[in-house]
């Protein structure tokens, strides 16, 4: 009976490991995933979002991307001519134009705040919208224009005296979250030190020229009332707010965008092509070098001590971790070739590190090879090349290509080789010397440099889906391989 | 009937072991000349000193005299060459995963680029003589593997014909064979034995009795190295054995 229970309880136990296991690995699936599709990253922002200025004219856009709303603030710096791109806002690196229609000048240098003429300095287009725009365009008119997307201004701001803001102790606020918001907004946080600032309770005043003189008092007035107060000189501080940015993270643009400012705005596609460069020559350099050598030690070199310790040599280079193949690569093809960072010195950096394995599936591929097909080659007076090119190398032809594909998964996911051979330019490769960012690199430098990490997060998932179709690719010849 | 291989003082090791001791043999021209004896008494190792496939194998020592037409094989022939003229057969069909037509090929096709017109006339040639032809003519590019395990050797045999061997050595080449296959083979030794010579290893007593012109009976010493015992006409070898241990062998007192 005991025995009978301990195997139940084994069995029990096993599969709830199992499937502890199998979840985690759904979860971090999912997980990269979810972030790679939707935008998720929290941003700060000076207006507070759902709550929208009423204005007298439509804002219509070309921009392809998803925009919906726009900050008063940004829209006062695009109507003063000082935004160029999108970029900053929808992070595709369009060119920015206002079109403005005549009679709607007035009412829009109005709601913004500032003369009529500092638009016209700003190099605003203002006359009869052209029917067909570029993309990018940001038109005022009277009424919404078909086609093209109304957008909406979010102007409502959190403006409170300076003393909130200011350094308490260690701590201060420098901004909060949308819990801390709805505490505040709410009354549950009665004073600020209960999200980091100063001990001073938090009252809300509705009359903004009041602000200034109770120390812990706040209040939610527009972005015009806001600006025009501190204008008079009233001692105000605008409070930041944590806001969610949400739509699609990983869309179409993004695969073929180029990168701007180091992966904080615009696409990976130069970088993909990159990534691809590079694994090609990788494979160029790694494929004939690995099989050569695989078909030596299989087929030439005699069994002694020197095939031992090559093969032993093999395996023991295979162990060693990536990065010091990149400080090997460092100091050998950096330095003492002089190749500085490039593609060529990350190239081979990769190939080398993965020529063991390369060797090693050639190797078991090769010794497939049913030694009788050899024997009966030579019996008919064959050389063994002849012998190995016309039988051994097409009868494990399989073998050597799932390996050959296993190793671009490898080099196709590695970073630590690269970090200090390839470099980071996001420009398309243009040469064996070119600095070139691959994929891996620019989610290792995008997460450290601190760009974006949603951004990160839709190039994990572009790679995490090229490694696996590539090894959808190997997994696929190996089946096949068995049926023959 | 002169002598294709004259063999003199032919001593091999393998490594350290002695593997083969004092054999002195003369295969004679256009007849099958049969290798019988007990299992690991150097037979096959024999075999293939004929056609220097034991050059292929790591530690493998040869001593004494081998010719083949009066010349020395390993003086005046590369090993190439030699296998050229004397084919192998093996005991497992072994044809290259390839189509019927490319295995017969492949050997043409090394000794230079025969045209298309030629390359049939090979291979219609070498499968009617492995009467094979009419099996298989219909799917020359079929996959060699999908033929069962008879036509498989007979495809073998054919593959060794298309490069115009002199002499055709078979290491037991029924044995994995059903018996209609192994007729089917043993017909084809003698009408082969018109053109060629023919050498063959085997263990099936019957067979030698019933194919071969030539009988050489091979024993192992107490230290495990094959000897050759004696070697005469079949008829003689299996009706009046001059060695008592022959007679043994053959009568199944041991083996």
């Amino acid at each position: 009976m005991n025995r009978i229970r301990v195997n139940a309880t084994a069995l029990f136990l096993i599969r709830f490991l199992s499937f502890i296991a199998i979840a985690l690995l759904c979860l971090i699936l999912g997980y990269i995933t979810y972030r790679g599709l939707y935008k998720s990253e929290k941003i700060e922002s000076e207006t507070l979002g759902g709550l929208f200025m009423e204005q007298d004219y439509f804002i219509n856009t070309s921009s392809h991307e998803g925009l919906r709303t726009l900050s008063y603030f940004t829209l006062q710096k695009m109507a003063l001519g000082k935004v160029s791109s999108w970029r900053s806002i929808t992070s595709v690196d369009e060119p920015f134009s206002l079109y403005i229609e005549p009679a709607m000048v007035e009412p829009f240098a109005r709601s913004m705040g500032i003369e009529k003429e500092l638009i016209l300095a700003g190099g605003a287009r203002i006359g009869k919208i052209p029917k067909v725009l570029v993309p990018g365009a940001l038109v005022i008119s009277a009424n919404p224009i078909s086609g093209m997307k109304t957008v909406q201004v979010e102007d409502q701001v959190l403006v409170t005296n300076p003393k909130v803001m200011e350094l308490y102790g260690n701590n201060r606020v420098t901004s909060l979250s949308k819990s801390q918001l709805e505490g505040v907004l709410s009354g549950d946080v009665s004073s600020w030190d209960q999200v980091g600032g100063p001990n001073l309770p938090t009252t809300r005043n509705k009359n903004i020229g009041q602000l200034s003189l109770n120390e812990g008092s706040y209040g939610i007035f527009s972005a015009k009332e806001y600006l025009d107060a501190k204008k008079k000189g009233s001692a105000l501080s605008l409070l930041p707010t944590e806001k969610e940015e949400r739509g699609a993270n990983l869309t179409g643009s993004y695969l073929v965008a180029k990168t701007v400012e180091s992966g904080k705005y615009g696409g990976i596609g130069t970088i993909i092509l990159n990534t691809l460069v590079m694994v090609l020559l990788t494979l160029l350099v790694a494929g004939p070098l690995g099989i050569s050598a695989a078909v030596y030690l299989e087929e030439y070199a005699r069994k002694g001590k020197i095939k031992d310790s090559i093969s032993s040599a093999i395996d023991i280079l295979s162990g060693i971790p990536s990065i010091i193949f990149g400080l090997f690569g460092l100091l050998v093809f950096v330095q003492l070739c002089g190749w500085s960072f490039s593609l060529i010195s990350g190239t081979l950096t990769v190939s080398l590190m993965i020529l063991p394995t390369v060797i090693r599936t050639s190797q078991e591929a090769i010794k497939t090879v049913n030694p009788t097909l050899k024997e009966a080659s030579l019996a008919l007076g064959a050389t063994k090349l002849e012998t190995i090119w016309h039988i051994v190398l097409p009868s494990s032809k399989r073998g050597i290509v799932t390996g050959l594909i296993l190793a671009i998964g490898r080099s196709i996911g590695e970073t630590a080789a690269l970090i200090y051979t390839i470099g980071s330019s996001t420009d398309l490769v243009h040469g064996l010397t070119s600095s070139c960012r691959v994929l891996s690199m620019h989610i290792y430098l995008t997460i450290t440099e601190g760009q974006s990490s949603d951004k990160a997060f839709a190039s994990a998932l572009v790679l995490v889906v090229m490694v696996l179709l590539i090894n959808t690719l190997a997994k696929i010849l190996m089946k096949g391989g068995r049926k023959s | 009937m002169n002598a294709v291989f004259e063999i003199r003082g032919l001593n091999l090791w393998y490594g350290q072991a002695h593997a083969l001791k004092d054999v002195d043999l003369s295969i004679p021209r256009n007849s099958i000349t049969a290798f019988i004896g007990p299992s690991g008494c150097g037979k096959s190792t024999f075999l293939r000193v004929l056609d220097r496939m034991n050059d292929l194998v790591d530690g493998v020592r040869i001593t004494g005299k081998v010719n083949f037409d009066g010349k020395d094989i390993y003086q005046h022939y590369e090993a190439m060459e030699l296998r050229r003229k004397v084919g192998m057969v093996f005991q497992k069909p072994n044809p290259f995963p390839m189509s019927i037509l490319d295995n017969i090929a492949y050997g043409p096709r090394l000794y230079g680029s025969p045209n298309k017109h030629d390359l049939m006339e090979i291979v219609e040639r070498t499968l009617r003589q492995a009467s094979l032809w009419d099996e298989v003519k219909d799917r020359l590019h079929k996959n060699a593997l999908s033929l069962s395990g008879g036509q498989q050797q007979r495809l073998c045999i054919a593959r060794t014909l298309a490069v115009n061997p002199e002499v055709i050595l078979m290491d037991e080449p029924t044995s994995a064979l059903d018996p209609i296959s192994t007729t089917h083979i043993e017909n084809l030794m003698i009408e082969l034995k018109k053109k060629y010579t023919i050498v063959v290893v085997t263990h099936n007593m019957q067979q030698a009795s019933r194919v071969s012109d030539v009988t050489c009976f091979f024993l192992i010493d107490e230290q495990r190295c094959g000897f050759l015992v004696e070697s005469g006409n079949t008829e003689d070898m299996f009706f009046k054995p001059r060695d008592k241990r022959t007679e043994d062998y053959i009568s199944g007192k041991f083996g």
